[in-house]
């Protein structure tokens, strides 16, 4: 069990961070009128639903060590075939919005599947297997769509988002329970402990006889997935799909898994830290417009930002390890 | 010919009502806001008088009452890195300080995301505005912003781009249809150039709705003329590196082009370039929509045939006009249009003038 | 000679190459116009125009890779270098000036990612990501999202010959190969990409050969972009969206890897040429543009599988694999 202990550790690891980014948000909350209010956090809450979800997935494959490239062209692809399905329904049932979830949700799963048995079975180069899945996602959909949006679907179906449940969005509800189910497969699973097995040293995972293609497998099987289900998300929350819905969600959930702490070559962070990272980008996103600063400097602020969230971990880690090393030397 | 005269009869009304407006400007804002809805029904009869002409030139009344002084309204756009909305964020300030009121430009970093429009919308929500100027990146997809905007009982503006969803409302919408823009572009370009031809169109970033339309309108165009063939359909991606590069490539596949339609400013820019580089200035015409100074000395040295303009500026003035009289209480149509402008060699030294400043 | 001529190992290595061959045979093969014993034209236009872009910009990406990194901001440094060198041109009016002071913000930018990234810890990812952020915001704030063009001096300084952009990308790269292949500062820095630590204990400053390293790349970017504006004859804050991706997928097919020393300044050449030969035939092989996109992802995955192919070729006698 030495993984959850490891994932124990790394939630004091973050810490750093995490309050760096609590206390930029009570900030925000000073200067701005209601930036902690009810309808804000909503907001914040609501806009980071989507970005969880592909989070999620690419947490898993970040602790292996590896990338998956693929997954803005996933929900593009999940998207719009659900949403064409929808269209070419004339009179939607809840039969039809339960099987447009299921597209959603089985699209995204058939890719990672394909991404899982190229990547983890086969062995190929992770990065050019789910950039070429990647190319074919978009692709797809700007194919089938013939370059064009689909827009406007049945209120039953946009009920998945924007539905509401005891005052919370049903797009909060969505990313809660996923993040839940996350959490525990993660965390509580053998699946979850072996993922950062592999990610440490895939030798030394392989040698005390984790099966690691078939986590790889899973992994990228479940990438896949959670991009399908943000897909279905995105998909009743916009209420349109088309050739570009997914575009740079790559590089977003990138950064939600990184900022939460979790490292590029693997086997460190985990689940909890990416929701942190999620909601903070959402949050700075949401500060930065209502103070009122033009959208070019609000990219720029984005940046320096994050920048000095990280930074502001890394040395307190580094300012530790002396600490720690000053009391080795002095006691020894 | 005649739209053509009618559009730039219309566009000398505009730039002078501007002038006359910006220089009446200061007078307004001295006066007191207690005065202001006096006016508007001995004003609202004024649009009677127009629609002359057989097409329909609803435009919002001229009226002296300013019912947008002190007043929050939030512009929602497209992009603010595209050409023509970075002008239309600045007509739309330019308006604001005509009107003495604050304008918050919102516009998503990624352009055309209607998913990124929807969160500005919901953000905005916190500390809300008077009144919404709206330009949705797609018609339908915007409906969950609308409606909390609707619940949030807030005006709406809908400009260029038309709500359709049926759930929703806004108050007014000024109307510039992007089909008919690609559409009355290609017709005219063939009036023009003649019976026949091969074309080839430079299609803007695919899965958003500005340049589907215009590239079905363009099709439409096409189909109705028989001797008119189109070669290829290739993306551009709305800027002028892609289509350079596309067009290019183009170049050495087709040896016999006459029309090149570019879908925006920036990739007739860029065709223009590759078609420099070939020295087929000549062989090929090159149709664009959007105009700014650049585009208009191109069609002045002859590389851009014709474009048509469908005025950001124009577009967000209407606007504002519609917002005065939308929060003065006034009866609105529920349409208004917006024109477009033909700019080619006849009539760009005098159009030029409008993009100077 | 005492090496035999190994067909199977030559195949490996020169996978990409055969793939880069193929695809020209096939796209001359089918159509006409793409390549012809007479018609040169299209061929010149990939050398000449297409080529040299995507070479250095695969290349810019190339170089923070042999370190172990990446450089997210590529897009930033080209929008905000180039706009940068246009507008000192246009200020100053002087053209030799704007194209120090572009060159001199993409040094710049490189250094700040390298010093955030060798010196502070920082994951390259987060710094380059969020350099990017800041550059592209930066480059709008100056420009206020407007474009500045007409600058015939500098437009004719690379204009005038057409091979030009050719040439400069020609010295780049074979500056480059020289540097990372032929001397002991090439050697410091695959050792670094390999094993920073190793390489520190050696006694090698890992330190400033990767803050050396993006210096490089933000050089090359900013040179990229300058070659932009004088290519489209307008500089644009938003030139460089969507470079990224393309450089990261032109470094990828051409055989570079993110684990650190795997990658040659050899990929990006073949990596650049690959990609703009591909979306060069696909257009003239009349493949509709909406699915352009579709038919690259699969000719990746194809070459992909190609590549496996081969490699069965080579191992077919069986051999011991260590873990």
């Amino acid at each position: 069990m030495s993984g959850m202990n490891r994932g124990k550790g790394f939630i004091k690891g973050i810490s750093g961070s995490m309050w760096a980014g609590i206390g930029l948000i009570f900030l925000f909350a000073v200067v701005i009128e209601n930036y902690l209010g009810a309808r804000n956090v909503m907001n914040i809450l609501r806009n980071s639903s989507v970005l969880v979800v592909v989070a999620a997935g690419m947490t898993m494959i970040i602790l292996l060590g590896e990338i998956d490239m693929s997954v803005g062209g996933v929900i593009t692809i999940a998207a719009t075939s659900a949403g064409l399905y929808l269209q070419s329904v004339e009179t939607v049932t809840i039969g039809n919005v339960l099987l447009g979830v299921l597209i959603c949700a089985a699209v995204g799963l058939a890719f990672g599947i394909f991404n899982g048995y190229m990547i983890g079975i086969r062995k190929f180069n992770y990065w050019l297997v789910s950039f070429g899945s990647m190319s074919m996602g978009f692709g797809l959909a700007k194919g089938i769509t013939n370059g064009g949006v689909l827009s406007g679907f049945d209120t039953k179906f946009r009920w998945i988002s924007m539905g509401e449940v005891l005052g919370l969005s049903m797009c909060i509800v969505w990313a809660l329970l996923i993040c839940a189910a996350v959490l525990f497969l993660q965390y509580r699973t053998r699946f979850g402990l072996h993922l950062y097995a592999i990610g440490d040293s895939e030798a030394c995972a392989l040698n005390s006889g984790i099966n690691v293609r078939k986590t790889r497998f899973l992994a990228y099987a479940f990438s896949g997935l959670m991009a399908g289900l943000a897909a279905m998300l995105l998909l009743a929350r916009t209420n349109s799909a088309g050739a570009a819905v997914g575009e740079g969600y790559e590089f977003n959930a990138i950064a939600a898994v990184v900022v939460g702490g979790t490292a590029m070559d693997g086997g460190k962070g985990g689940f909890k830290g990416t929701i942190f990272g999620a909601v903070f980008i959402s949050a700075m996103k949401n500060g930065l417009q209502l103070i009122g600063l033009s959208n070019y400097w609000q990219q720029v602020l984005l940046g320096v930002v994050i920048i000095a969230i990280i930074l502001y971990d890394v040395i307190s880690t580094k300012l530790r390890v002396k600490k720690s090393l000053r009391r080795v030397y002095s006691d020894g | 010919m005649k739209k053509k005269v009618w559009g730039l009869i219309l566009a000398a009304a505009m730039t002078a009502a501007l002038m006359g407006c910006s220089s009446k400007a200061p007078a307004e804002t001295e006066m007191p806001e207690a005065e202001a809805p006096v006016e508007p029904t001995t004003e609202a009869p004024a649009e009677a008088e127009k629609p002359e002409a057989e097409a329909p030139a609803q435009t919002p009344a001229d009226t002296d009452v300013n019912n947008l002084e002190g007043k929050k309204i939030a512009v929602l756009l497209k992009s603010y890195t595209d050409m023509f909305w970075v002008e239309a964020a600045n007509e739309a300030k330019l308006q604001g300080e005509k009107y003495g009121c604050e304008v918050e430009i919102l516009a998503p970093t990624v352009s055309n995301s209607n998913e990124e429009q929807i969160q500005l919308i919901e953000n905005s929500l916190v500390s809300p505005p008077d009144l919404y100027v709206i330009v949705p990146a797609d018609s339908e997809g915007i409906a969950p912003a609308i409606q909390a905007v609707n619940d949030a009982g807030i005006p709406i503006v809908n400009v260029n781009t038309k709500i359709t969803d049926e759930s929703v409302t806004y108050d007014t919408y000024v109307s510039c249809s992007q089909y008919d823009l690609g559409y009355t572009t290609i017709s005219t370009a063939i009036e023009k150039i003649g019976g026949e031809g091969k074309a080839i169109i430079i299609f803007g970033k695919p899965g958003a709705q500005t340049f589907v339309e215009r590239n079905e309108g363009a099709e439409d165009a096409f189909k109705e003329h028989a001797g008119w063939e189109v070669l290829a359909n290739e993306i551009g991606k709305g800027t002028r590196n892609d289509a350079m590069t596309v067009m290019q490539t183009l170049l050495t596949k087709y040896p016999e082009i006459d029309m090149v339609y570019a879908q925006n400013g920036e990739m007739a820019l860029g065709v223009v370039e590759a078609i420099k580089q070939a020295g087929r200035t000549d062989e090929i015409k090159v149709a664009a929509d959007n105009c700014n100074s650049e585009i208009c000395q191109a069609i002045e040295d002859g590389s851009i045939y014709m474009t048509y303009d469908d005025g950001a500026w124009a577009q967000m003035e209407m606007g504002f006009k519609a917002a005065n009289m939308v929060l003065g209480g006034e009866t609105v149509e529920k349409t208004y249009y917006s024109d477009i402008y033909l700019v080619d060699a006849d009539n760009v030294t005098e159009y030029a003038k409008r993009y100077e400043e | 000679m005492a090496d035999r001529f190994d067909v199977r190992s030559f195949l490996i290595k020169g996978a990409r190459v055969i793939v880069l061959i193929l695809l020209f045979v096939v796209f001359s093969a089918f159509t006409d116009s793409f390549f012809g014993l007479n018609n040169w034209t299209n061929v010149g236009n990939i050398l000449l125009q297409e080529a040299p872009f995507y070479i250095l910009l695969a290349l810019g990406m190339t170089i923070p890779m042999i370190v172990g990194g990446i450089d997210l901001s590529i897009e930033a440094n080209i929008s905000l270098s180039s706009f940068i060198c246009a507008m000192t041109i246009q200020a100053v009016g002087n053209t030799g000036a704007g194209i120090l002071t572009g060159l001199a913000v993409g040094l710049l930018m490189g250094f700040i990612n390298g010093v955030l990234i060798a010196r502070t810890g920082l994951p390259p990812f987060v710094a380059t990501y969020s350099m990017n952020w800041i550059g592209k915001g930066s480059a709008l704030v100056i420009s206020k999202g407007g474009q500045l063009n007409g600058f015939e001096n500098f437009r004719n300084l690379f204009n005038s010959w057409e091979g030009t952009y050719l040439l400069m990308a020609g010295i780049i790269l074979v500056m480059a190969w020289f540097l990372y292949t032929k001397t002991a500062f090439g050697r410091e820095t695959y050792s670094v990409g390999c094993n920073a630590v190793a390489a520190r204990i050696s006694g090698i400053n890992s330190t400033k050969i990767k803050i050396l390293a993006y210096m490089a790349s933000g050089f090359i970017g900013a040179m990229t972009g300058m070659m932009y504006v004088a290519k489209l004859g307008a500089a644009d804050p938003t030139l460089g969206n969507g470079f990224t991706i393309k450089a990261i997928a032109a470094t990828l097919i051409g055989g570079a890897s993110f684990r650190g020393a795997k990658s040659r300044v050899s990929n990006a050449l073949i990596g650049g040429l690959i990609v703009v030969i591909l979306n060069n035939g696909l257009i003239h092989i009349g493949v509709p543009g909406v699915w352009q996109d579709f038919a690259q992802g699969l000719i990746i995955i194809a070459a992909v599988l190609m590549e496996r192919m081969l490699e069965k070729l080579q191992t077919a006698e069986p051999k011991v694999r260590l873990q």
